[in-house]
C-alpha cells in the first residue's frame, strides 16, 4: 500500500456550500442516468429546520481504504491512473462489509443495481466539482504539475 | 438521442378533500402538449373550473405542479408552481399563479408526480402525506392554529427529516387574502393569496418523501448541456454587480450565501443569504435562524428608501421570521402595505391602532399589527384582505393606493411608478406596462427578463461594470430582431415584440420549471459581443429549449417549443375570457397608473415622462395583432386557437359568443384607451 500514488479526493467546505444539491443530482445523472439523489455517490443532507445543520457524505479515497481492506472478494481496488478506489461490480457480492467499514458513509449498496457503489472521480472530469458554483467542493491531492 | 422518454414523472396525483378520494392520472400527454407546470395547470383550469366558481368554493382547484426539468441538474430548476383562483387578485378573483423554490418541488418529482391537483373541502383540518407511491389524508387537528415552522417541524419529527413540507400558517387558516404557502426556512408561494385557498379547503400541509429520480431521455448529453449552462451562469458573468459577505455578519451570525432554490447555479446573487442565531428585538430571549431572500431583505434595512422598516437588521430579521411563520406575504407587506400605512399615518388618516398609540418605527408595533392581521382583530380584519380591499373597507388612504399598487391588487414591480426601488426609465417600462396589462397578477414573478435585465446591465445601475446603452440594444437585437426593442431613445417602437417574447418565457420558466432570476440568459461579460453563450457556442436564450429537448426526448424545433408556450399563454387567456369576460377594456384598466410622470429619468432623454395614451393605444393594437388576437376586443380568435392546437377551446369560446373576431381591423376598437378608468 505504501507504494501507491497519492490518492485524489474531493473535499467539501461547509462554510461555502449553498445547499443547492447540484453536486448530488449531477452525480446521480452521470452514474445512473437518472436524477435520483438517493443513488448519488455524494450526498448532502440539508436539515435547517430541526437541527440547523448541513452534512455531507463523500469518499476521501483513504490511503488505507477500510472498504477495500474488509472486502471478502477483493472487489475494491486502487486505480493508479485515476488515483481512486474503484468497485468491480462483477465481483461485488453486496455483503455490505464495506458499508459498515467506511467511516464517512460514503459507500452504499445501490438500490437498483444491488452492488456497492462509491465515488470514482467520474473517471476523469469530476462533475460535482465542476458544477459547484461557490467552489465548496474541490479536489485534494492533485499533482502540482496540473495532472488531472 | 436514445429514443427514451424522460423529464416528466408521468402521473398526476388527484385529491378530493370532500370525499377523501385519492387517485392518479397519466400526465405525460399533458406535458407533451403544455410543457408542464403552469401549462398543465392551465389545461386543468380550462377543463375543470367553470365560470362562476370563486376561490373559496370547493369546486376551485389548487394545483401544485412541477415540470420536466424540475429535480434534474438543470440550473435553478428546483421550483414548483402553484395555480388556483386568486383571493388576492382584484377586482377579479381570477385564475392565477405563484411559485416557490427550495426542495419541495424536486421532492414531489422524486416521489413520482408532475402535479398534485386538490379539489373539494375537508370537513376537518387535514394534511396530505405523500410517501412516494403511498398517499393518505391525515388529521391535522393538532397542527391547526400553528405557524408554518412549527407545522413543518412536527411533520418532520413524525415522518423523518428527509421529508419536505409545504404548509400554511394562521393567516391562511383565517382566509387572509395575503396568505402564503411556504416551505423550508423561507421559500413561499407568496403572491396570489393561495394560503387562503388551502385554509378554505382545510388542507394545512402537504408532506412529501420522494426517494426516486427523474428519467432522462439522454442523460449524458443532458448533463453535459446543464454543466455548460451552469458554467455560463457562474460568477462573474450572470449579473454585473456582485455582492460580498459582510465580515461582521459572518463572524456574528454565520452569514453565508444560500441557494434559495435547488440547483441554483449561482447563489452569489445580491440577496439570498443564510443567518444563524440572530437575537430578537421584540422577543429578546429568542434567537432566529433562516434566510433572507428578495424582498424579505427589505425588513432588515433599505436605508433612504420609502420601504425602510427602520427597525434595524435584528428587528427586521425577526419581523421577517414572524410574518413568514404566520404566513403573510412579504411582498405585500414590504412593497405595499407598510409604505401605504406610513403614508396614511403621515397624512393624519391613521391616528391609532384600534385606540392604542403606535410607533411604526418600532418592531413591536409591527409584531402587534401582524397578529391583528393574522387573527383578524380590529383593523387587522380589514388589512387581512390586502391593502387594496382594506383601503375601501376602512375608507382610509384610498388616494394613496395607486402610489404603490399597479393593478389587479398587486403592488408595483418594475413599472417605473408604483415600484420605488427598482430603477427603470422610459421607454423600458413600456414592456412591463404591456405585461401588466395582459397579466392576472404582478407579472414580474417570471417576467423580470426584459426590465430587470436591461436596467441591471445598464450604466445607470452598474456604472462601468455594466454595458453601454448601445451595447444593450445590440445584444437585444439577437433576441427581439431589432435594436429598437431595447434602445434608450426608441420610444414606443418595437415594444410589443419583447412583451410577447417574455410572456412566453414566463410560461416556459413556470412550466419546465426554472428560476426567473436566472433565465433567460441574454447579456454577458464573458463574450466579446456581450451576448450570452455557453462555451460550446449555445446561445443563452436557447438554454431552456436544449435542456427540455434532451430531458424529454421530444424531437421538436426551437420554434415549436416556443409554440408550446404560446399555446399555454392563449389557453390562460381563454380561461380569463370564458370565466371573467377578459377583454381589451379590462387590460386597459392598468393605463391610468402609468400616466403619471415616471419615478426616474432616462439620462439619454433628460426628462421624465408618463404614458402617452394615443401611442400606448397603438402599442396595444400592435400587441394584439402580433398575437393574432382580435384588436378590438383583445380576445383570441377561433383561427388562432385552432392554429395552436386548441380548436376545442376556440369552439367553446365561439359558442359562448366570446371568441375574438378575426375580421376586426386594426384601429376599430370599440373604445380607445383615452378616458378609460
Amino acid at each position: 500500500m505504501s507504494n501507491i500514488a497519492e490518492p485524489v479526493h474531493i473535499e467539501w467546505d461547509a462554510a461555502k456550500c449553498s445547499n443547492c444539491m447540484s453536486c448530488v443530482v449531477v452525480c446521480a445523472e452521470r452514474h445512473t442516468g437518472t436524477s435520483a439523489p438517493s443513488r448519488a455517490r455524494i450526498r448532502i443532507l440539508v436539515d435547517l429546520l430541526l437541527n440547523n445543520e448541513v452534512t455531507a457524505h463523500y469518499c476521501r479515497q483513504c490511503a488505507d481504504a477500510p472498504c477495500a481492506e474488509v472486502c471478502p472478494e477483493e472487489s475494491i481496488t486502487f486505480d493508479e491512473t485515476l488515483r481512486a478506489w474503484l468497485v468491480d461490480s462483477e465481483k461485488c457480492i453486496a455483503c455490505g462489509a464495506c458499508v459498515d467499514a467506511c467511516p464517512y458513509e460514503a459507500i452504499v449498496i445501490d438500490s437498483v443495481t444491488g452492488t456497492a457503489t462509491k465515488c470514482d472521480l467520474c473517471g476523469g472530469l469530476v462533475r460535482c466539482v465542476e458544477i459547484c458554483a461557490p467552489k465548496a467542493l474541490y479536489l485534494v491531492g492533485v499533482a502540482a504539475g496540473g495532472q488531472r | 438521442m436514445t429514443g427514451r422518454n424522460g423529464g416528466w414523472a408521468g402521473k398526476l396525483l388527484r385529491v378530493d378533500l370532500s370525499t377523501g378520494r385519492i387517485w392518479t392520472e397519466p400526465s405525460t400527454e399533458y406535458g407533451r402538449k403544455y410543457i408542464g407546470g403552469r401549462g398543465i395547470a392551465a389545461a386543468i383550469a380550462w377543463n375543470e373550473i367553470p365560470r362562476g366558481v370563486g376561490p373559496f368554493d370547493p369546486e376551485n382547484r389548487i394545483i401544485f405542479t412541477v415540470g420536466p426539468l424540475t429535480g434534474t441538474s438543470a440550473p435553478n430548476s428546483g421550483r414548483a408552481t402553484v395555480c388556483s383562483l386568486s383571493p388576492q387578485a382584484y377586482p377579479y378573483e381570477w385564475f392565477s399563479f405563484s411559485s416557490f423554490g427550495g426542495y419541495w418541488g424536486p421532492t414531489l418529482k422524486y416521489a413520482g408526480y408532475d402535479a398534485i391537483v386538490v379539489q373539494g373541502q375537508a370537513e376537518r383540518p387535514v394534511y396530505l402525506w405523500v410517501d412516494d407511491g403511498k398517499v393518505e389524508l391525515r388529521d391535522a387537528g393538532e397542527l391547526w392554529g400553528h405557524g408554518i415552522y412549527a407545522t413543518q417541524e412536527t411533520l418532520l419529527r413524525r415522518h423523518g427529516k428527509d421529508v419536505r413540507v409545504l404548509a400554511i400558517g394562521q393567516a391562511g387558516e383565517n382566509r387572509s387574502r395575503i396568505a402564503i404557502i411556504a416551505s423550508g426556512t423561507s421559500s413561499a408561494a407568496g403572491q396570489g393569496g393561495f394560503g387562503a385557498v388551502l385554509g378554505a379547503k382545510r388542507l394545512k400541509a402537504i408532506a412529501v418523501r420522494g426517494t426516486g429520480g427523474v428519467t432522462l431521455a439522454d442523460p449524458e448529453a443532458f448533463s453535459d448541456c446543464t454543466l455548460a449552462i451552469a458554467k455560463e451562469m457562474h460568477a462573474p458573468s450572470g449579473c454585473p454587480k456582485w455582492s460580498s459577505l459582510d465580515p461582521e455578519m459572518v463572524a456574528n451570525h454565520g452569514e453565508r450565501f444560500y441557494a434559495c432554490t435547488q440547483q441554483c447555479a449561482n447563489p452569489i446573487c445580491r440577496l439570498s443569504r443564510f443567518y444563524e442565531n440572530v437575537p430578537g428585538v421584540v422577543y429578546p430571549d429568542k434567537k432566529y435562524s433562516g434566510t433572507i431572500t428578495c424582498e424579505s431583505s427589505l425588513f432588515g434595512g433599505a436605508p433612504g428608501t420609502i420601504y425602510d422598516w427602520k427597525v434595524g437588521f435584528h428587528g427586521g430579521f425577526e419581523l421577517a421570521r414572524i410574518s413568514q411563520d404566520y404566513g403573510i406575504n412579504h411582498w405585500e407587506l414590504g412593497i405595499g402595505m407598510a409604505p401605504w400605512l406610513r403614508k396614511c399615518h403621515a397624512a393624519g388618516q391613521l391616528r391609532s391602532l384600534d385606540g392604542e398609540p403606535f410607533d411604526l418605527d418600532q418592531a413591536a408595533c409591527w409584531d402587534a399589527l401582524f397578529r391583528k392581521i393574522v387573527f383578524r382583530e380590529g383593523i387587522g380584519d380589514a388589512l387581512a384582505e390586502g391593502t387594496v380591499r382594506a383601503a375601501e373597507i376602512l375608507g382610509m388612504g384610498l388616494e394613496f393606493v395607486s402610489d404603490f399598487y399597479t393593478a389587479w391588487g398587486f403592488a408595483g414591480h418594475w413599472d417605473g411608478h408604483g415600484d420605488k426601488i427598482n430603477i427603470i426609465v422610459f421607454p423600458y417600462w413600456l414592456v412591463p406596462a404591456l405585461q401588466w396589462a395582459t397579466a392576472t397578477r404582478d407579472p414580474m414573478a417570471s417576467g423580470h427578463g426584459y426590465a430587470q435585465n436591461i436596467m441591471n446591465w445598464s450604466p445607470m445601475f452598474s456604472g462601468p461594470d455594466g454595458l453601454g446603452w448601445d451595447v444593450i440594444a445590440g445584444v437585444a437585437a439577437n433576441v427581439y430582431g431589432t435594436p429598437q426593442a431595447a434602445h434608450p431613445a426608441s420610444g414606443y417602437e418595437a415594444k410589443a415584440i419583447p412583451a410577447i417574447w417574455h410572456g412566453h418565457r414566463s410560461i416556459i420558466k413556470d412550466s419546465v420549471t426554472v428560476d426567473d432570476q436566472a433565465f433567460p440568459r441574454i447579456y454577458s461579460n464573458r463574450t466579446p459581443d456581450h451576448f450570452a453563450r455557453a462555451e460550446n457556442g449555445m446561445p443563452g436564450p436557447s438554454f431552456e429549449y436544449h435542456m427540455f429537448r434532451l430531458a424529454t426526448g421530444m424531437d421538436i424545433s426551437e420554434a415549436e417549443f416556443e409554440g408550446m408556450a404560446e399555446r399555454v399563454f392563449n389557453l390562460e387567456r381563454a380561461v380569463q375570457v370564458r370565466n371573467w369576460d377578459r377583454s381589451r377594456r379590462v387590460d386597459e384598466m392598468v393605463i391610468p397608473h402609468f400616466t403619471d410622470i415616471e419615478n426616474w429619468v432616462n439620462p439619454v432623454l433628460g426628462e421624465g415622462v408618463g404614458l402617452d395614451l394615443q401611442k400606448f393605444g397603438r402599442l396595444l393594437d400592435e400587441y394584439y395583432a402580433l398575437r393574432g388576437w382580435d384588436v378590438a376586443t383583445g380576445r383570441p380568435t377561433v383561427g388562432k386557437l385552432r392554429e395552436l392546437g386548441l380548436a376545442d377551446v376556440g369552439e367553446e369560446l365561439a359558442r359562448l359568443g366570446l371568441a375574438g373576431d378575426s375580421a376586426s381591423p386594426v384601429g376599430a376598437q370599440e373604445a380607445g384607451p383615452v378616458g378609460v378608468g
